[in-house]
């Protein structure tokens, strides 16, 4: 197993770095020590198409005695590290039905339709904490995702696809990594035939840099506003080349690398409109990859490459089948355009609950001065739409998890008609970021209370 | 802008109340300006002009006359498209293997006012890396970039040679002293790393071909002002109008002609008309046609035997179509949109029902002319505008309006579920939609988009001529509700005939030429060049080519604002 070392922040207990030594059930038996009100130091988000079905989501029981729905059960062995927060109404949502959930549920904006504008009207909050959060760390954050750019976005950055949102004038859209093999090498190793060398990449991206500064100093406001977001980019690549082998610290393992030879990452590429165009075994390994991109995210969190990261399961569509599910259409089919099949989707919603109880487990399982990663952050996992049947962005499908920012967990909070603009704030502020306000003001009236 | 075909039916949501339910009303265009529908915006919608004066939508008098008008020119990325032909020009006499993986084209990967995405710039940077390297292992591939042998004569003037050249061409403007002492310093670190002469070169490949210069059309002037505008440098002029024409960089010719500093007007026009004479850069046309109808990606669906074969011969033809029709056919806006004629292989003609083509070669043929009539009667727009096996009157609608006649509607409005689902067993397409969207809330637009759209009802999902759909014979008749071609129609064929024949569709036409030649969305401030390419247009019998070279010979071409500039 290749390794490498890297400056640590949160240093990690035990020799070898991972702690996996500790069964995990003996983990969530200690209570978690947190300082009430210290800020997570991380953030991640997580993406599902499609919301949920919300008879078979929502709980049951009361605040600390909660009895898990179908969609929910997998949850069960982390539910003293989750928060289901209901009630919540996503009303920024202002635009096409799936299009501007997607846009609003990390921005608390509208939908941007204006020709050669971003596609949402205010940055994610994920890109707000990225400068604060992931300060002198080599990515300001990481965003992946998984049979990505199904339907309509043929692989490419479009409304349906797109929840990450620079915190630039211009609000541009980040579309997520997509090949396993390519995150895996920016992140855990440089493999000599195909990438640049550390030292040579360093002098060419030096020259660039130098380049883009001199001139952005020369052109008027606007014309300097995108040669620096330009500027950016470079330096993000340049961080990259310089990742490894990093001085002094404290060694860190890299995830096993999985053969995914098998899956196609730019397959949205070859996608028809309608979903028609079947790639069965991309669509086979989706289990795998997430499950190697979930260890390539808990990894980039653990070996401090980053602070806020995003994974998306597919995009708003998800036009691709879910074979290890026995199910051969895509999502959309159920939600409607086969007509409404709540079973099928349920079984699918409740596969990506099993995932998301999978990633908290691996975060709980790293080490870290003051617990586990899982105390030190908070993810919060989210979709588009409240239910496929009627498209409503009312009581939306939210989990929040770990206890990032003294989120108090092993709870339901049941809300009545809260904001979702306010839910953002929350976790702005449970972030260590004191803004009051954030997106769209009307729908604002301060933090939501009942978190931490 | 570029054409945002594919985001056709985006508008801005300024409109949303403005735009539905009124004939003959203060609609707007996409720019926001005034539409030519009833009066304003443009010269042939009844706006007065005389002696250069005209009046924009009944408000102040616009005056064109008066010195240089260049609208916004916000500084521009070289588009995929852009960059891929770019590379391809500056290493056209090596082997095409040289070259790296494409970057993926298409969408807003071509759009100027768009960033590059991290991806791309990812893949960008891993591929000139490749470029470099390959081309400096290969010392007889280094001589024919540097056009010296740094073995036969003194190194440093090999080297200031091969900067002097490569530069010139990856800049598309001189070199500058500033240019010359950055460079020298990235050869020299490269000769260090690497250790010979050839990984200098290979520096400065890497470097040049990622820097702002390479990657942007960047603007600054001559320093020549005039009232709020200054001057283009000749280079600055010879890369817009390149990038516009070809797709690529300004060639030896052009750089020769910036060389003698700014471009006018007769310069301009004349390398316009060389470069829209070399048969590659027809592509353009190509391209332009393609992103303004949507044409990019068409489903495939095997049960209708529309195949990845015949989706690629579909876009094939209007391609043919398009480039025949506007370099050596009738060239005209109104042939484009009605001529009886178009070109097809065996293949596709089979599955069209066309009688008499064989082989897979690309043949034009005569079509009847009740039944179809140029490009939006073509497969490619009748099949990027359905969904799945059945029509869609509504796309077909929309993309009439949008793109061509420059009508944006509002979507639909909060809480209605739009999705339409199956057409109900009994009824045909257009009883199902006129069913669908009988409510009151919805009929403001459907009234008004829909008859359009069921204009092609004689064209089934895939582009198939029909006379009935489920035994009941088609009803293709509709009813244009603005623009000077208002009024009922019996089909498509009447329907094209009369957008051929309509000023306003013609206006729109050129917004969105200026909008590939601008490369933003057009503003208002393009007022004063709208009603001049207008004219030129009109004046020109409609010939798309003198639209295009009209356009080089605007303001924009040769000015930029003074207030976009650096103070």
């Amino acid at each position: 197993m290749p390794t490498f070392r890297l400056n640590r922040r949160a240093v990690l207990r035990g020799a070898g770095s991972v702690a996996i030594a500790l069964p995990w059930l003996e983990i969530m038996a200690s209570e978690p020590a947190r300082a009430a009100g210290a800020p997570a130091k991380r953030f991640m988000t997580v993406f599902t198409p499609g919301g949920s079905v919300l008879e078979n989501w929502l709980p049951t029981g009361d605040e600390n005695h909660v009895v898990l729905s179908p969609i929910l059960k997998p949850l069960a062995p982390v539910m003293d590290r989750v928060l289901i927060p209901t009630g919540i109404d996503m009303q920024s949502a202002d635009g096409e039905q799936n299009q501007a959930g997607i846009v609003a549920w990390l921005t608390g904006t509208k939908q941007n339709t204006a020709a050669g504008a971003s596609y949402a009207s205010g940055p994610s909050i994920d890109q707000v904490l990225a400068p604060k959060l992931s300060k002198g760390l080599k990515l300001p954050s990481l965003q992946v995702a998984v049979r990505w750019g199904t339907g309509k976005a043929h692989g490419l950055p479009s409304p349906i696809d797109i929840a990450n949102y620079a915190d630039t004038p211009s609000f541009d859209p980040i579309a997520p990594r997509l090949d396993p093999q390519d995150i895996w090498k920016a992140l855990f190793g440089t493999s000599p035939s195909t990438t640049p060398d550390g030292a040579w990449d360093k002098s060419i991206l030096d020259a660039v840099l130098r380049r883009y500064t001199k001139l952005s100093q020369r052109v008027g406001a606007a014309d300097r506003a995108r040669l620096e977001a330009h500027l950016q980019s470079i330096r993000e690549l340049e961080l990259q080349a310089s990742q490894l082998p990093g001085v002094g610290g404290t060694v860190c393992a890299a995830p096993t690398q999985v053969d995914t030879s098998d899956y196609d990452p730019a397959s949205g590429m070859n996608s028809a409109n309608d979903g028609s165009i079947v790639d069965a075994q991309s669509d086979a390994a989706i289990p795998k990859v997430g499950k190697f991109m979930i260890d390539m995210l808990v990894m980039a969190l653990a070996c401090d490459l980053t602070a806020v990261a995003s994974l998306q399961w597919s995009d708003t569509e998800a036009k691709h089948t879910f074979p290890w599910l026995g199910l051969n259409e895509h999502l959309s089919f159920y939600m409607n355009d086969g007509g409404y099949h709540p079973t099928e989707l349920t079984t699918i919603f409740t596969w990506y609950a099993s995932q998301h109880a999978y990633l908290l487990q691996q975060l709980g399982q790293v080490q870290s001065a003051t617990g586990s990663l899982l105390d030190e952050t908070l993810i919060f996992f989210g979709s588009q739409l409240q239910n496929p049947a009627t498209h409503q962005k009312t009581n939306m499908p939210f989990l929040l998890a770990g206890n990032g920012g003294g989120l108090r967990t092993n709870r339901w909070v049941n809300y009545e008609h809260a904001s979702h603009n306010d839910l953002l704030v929350a976790l702005l502020n449970m972030c260590g970021d004191s803004r009051t306000s954030f997106g769209t003001p009307a729908y604002c009236h301060g933090a939501l209370a009942g978190l931490t | 802008m570029m054409i945002r075909a594919s985001a056709a039916f985006a508008l801005s949501l300024a409109l949303l109340g403005l735009a539905c339910g009124k004939t003959g009303g203060n609609a707007l265009r996409a720019d926001g300006t005034p539409a030519g529908m009833s009066g304003g915006g443009s010269s042939s919608g009844g706006g007065t002009a005389t002696g250069g004066t005209t009046t924009e939508g009944g408000g102040a008098p616009l005056v064109c006359d008066d010195g240089p008008h260049p609208g916004p020119s916000p500084l521009g990325r070289l588009g995929n498209f852009e960059l891929n032909r770019s590379l391809e020009a500056l290493f056209a006499e090596l082997p095409a293997e040289v070259l790296p993986a494409k970057l993926a084209e298409g969408s807003r990967n071509d759009d100027p006012e768009f960033p590059f995405s991290s991806p791309d710039l990812v893949a960008w940077h891993a591929g000139v890396h490749e470029l470099a390297q390959r081309l400096s292992s290969s010392p007889p591939d280094v001589q024919a970039i540097a056009g010296c042998d740094p073995q036969a004569q003194d190194e440093t003037k090999c080297r200031d040679q091969f900067l002097e050249n490569f530069l010139r061409l990856a800049y598309r403007r001189a070199v500058t002293d500033e240019d010359k002492s950055e460079m020298t310093e990235v050869f020299s670190d490269g000769q260090k790393l690497g250790g010979n002469f050839e990984s200098g070169v290979r520096a400065v490949i890497e470097v040049a071909l990622q820097n702002p210069d390479f990657m942007y059309l960047i603007e600054q002037g001559n320093g020549q002002t005039t009232g709020d505008s200054v001057a283009l440098s000749g280079y600055e002029s010879a890369s817009r109008l390149a990038y516009f024409l070809t797709g690529s960089g300004p060639d030896a010719e052009l750089l020769a002609a910036a060389d003698k500093g700014a471009l006018d007007t007769d310069v301009l026009e004349k390398q316009a008309r060389r470069l829209l004479g070399s048969t590659p850069n027809r592509n353009v046309v190509r391209r332009f046609f393609t992103r303004w109808l949507g044409l990019e990606v068409l489903s495939t669906d095997d049960a209708l035997g529309y195949t990845a074969g015949i989706a690629a011969a579909a876009q094939e033809e209007t391609a043919r179509f398009v480039e025949d029709m506007t370099f050596d056919g009738a060239g005209s806006y109104g042939a484009l949109l009605t001529s009886p004629t178009t070109w097809v292989n065996g293949p596709l003609a089979q599955f069209y029902g066309y009688p008499g083509v064989e082989g897979n070669e690309f043949q034009k043929i005569q079509l009847d002319p009740t039944e179809r009539a140029g490009l939006l009667t073509q497969s490619a727009f009748l099949r990027a505008t359905s969904s799945g096996s059945r029509t869609s009157p509504v796309h077909r609608g929309l993309r009439v309006l949008g793109p061509m006649l420059c009508i944006e509607l509002p979507r639909p409005p909060a809480g209605i579920d739009a999705r339409l689902g199956d057409v109900p067993p009994n009824s045909t397409t257009r009883q199902g939609l006129e069913a669908a969207t009988a409510d009151p809330a919805c009929r403001g637009c459907h009234r008004e988009i829909d008859p359009v759209g069921f204009a092609f009802e004689h064209y089934d999902a895939v582009g198939v001529w029909r006379d009935t759909e489920k035994g009941v014979p088609i009803d293709a008749s509709g009813e244009i509700l603005r623009t000077d071609m208002q009024g009922p129609f019996k089909d498509a064929i009447e329907l094209v005939q009369r957008m051929a024949a309509s000023n306003d569709a013609k206006a729109c036409f050129v917004s969105r030429w200026l909008e590939a030649a601008y490369r933003r969305v057009a503003a208002p401030e393009d007022a004063c060049a709208r009603q001049e390419l207008e004219r030129a247009f009109a004046d020109a019998g409609d010939q798309v080519v003198e639209l295009m070279i009209a356009l080089t010979k605007t303001d924009n071409f040769r000015y930029r604002l003074k207030s976009e500039l650096a103070p």
